[in-house]
């Protein structure tokens, strides 16, 4: 039995990258959903049950961080852990993450094995 | 820090990010004289981004659009003749968003660089001599597809 993630992007080939590196890191996927965009990521959480977000930081509209802040205020959605995914990897910035809640921070460019190593730490705490 | 010093660091940034994600092994093109002298490439891959905060400036990425093609099907391990033209243009702004962060998170490893958003465009020339004009601010690639450019602009 699998756990079912949600990858938000506004690039569809980062999605593609994220899923694929996701399968590669052994973690177990019953479903993968996509969203490009903040606002179609809380569109999609609260039609879904996901186990899981994995989302980029900076994206057009709504940020990761704003789309964090929400999760993370809206009593039906808190429990998810979110994993941040950005370029920016400043201690400042993932300091930022954590304090809202993130369950975790992947810097691009990443490697299966570093996103299995986060995956298999929160596995642990989602099981 | 130096302009030449940034730019090595966007070197850096730039073969980690090629090595990692696009299985392309960078070298830098030790003369780019002849490159100036060389002619007009046609049909190129633009990605460009601003950022700002401690480090404020611009970096923009070029490469002919049949390179570009290779580099996204090694990203997204596909055949270069099922991407689209729009997926090729995507993985290039991603790969111009990923150097640029991996860039600043070297010069600044720290504090917070605001990037913008990366943009993409595709341009039916691009005169090479033009671009190195300021050799210190560019970066010539040897991508083994072709060659990449990268031009650094930091504001003071």
């Amino acid at each position: 039995m699998g756990y079912k993630l949600l990858i938000v992007d506004d690039s569809l080939s980062m999605r593609l990258i994220i899923k694929k590196m996701v399968e590669m890191s052994g973690f177990e996927v019953e479903q993968c959903l996509q969203a490009g965009s903040g606002q179609e990521a809380l569109k999609i959480l609260t039609e879904n049950k996901v186990d899981l977000v994995l989302s980029d930081i900076n994206m057009p509209e709504m940020s990761g961080i704003e789309l964090l802040a929400k999760i993370k205020g809206d009593p039906s959605l808190s429990a998810i852990p979110v994993i941040m995914i950005s370029t920016e990897g400043s201690e400042e910035r993932q300091k930022e993450a954590r304090d809202l809640g993130a369950a975790g921070y992947l810097r691009k460019p990443f490697q299966p094995e570093e996103v299995g190593t986060v995956l298999q730490k929160l596995m642990g705490g989602l099981g | 820090m130096s302009t030449t010093g940034s730019v090595q660091l966007l070197a850096q940034a730039a073969e980690e990010v090629l090595g990692t994600m696009f299985f392309s092994f960078v070298d830098p093109v030790a003369s780019i004289e002849d490159l100036m002298e060389g002619p007009v490439l046609t049909q190129v891959l633009k990605g460009s981004l601003k950022f700002r905060g401690p480090v404020k400036g611009s970096v923009e990425a070029f490469c002919a659009l049949g390179s570009c093609r290779t580099l996204a099907a090694n990203f997204l391990g596909q055949e270069e003749e099922e991407l689209s033209q729009e997926m090729v243009q995507d993985a290039f702004k991603e790969m111009t968003n990923m150097v640029v962060g991996r860039f600043l998170a070297l010069m600044e490893p720290e504090r917070v660089c605001e990037l913008g958003l990366p943009e993409v465009e595709v341009q039916p020339s691009l005169d090479l001599g033009e671009l190195l004009a300021r050799p210190e601010e560019a970066l010539v690639l040897d991508a083994g597809e072709g060659v990449a450019v990268f031009h650094l602009r930091l504001e003071k």
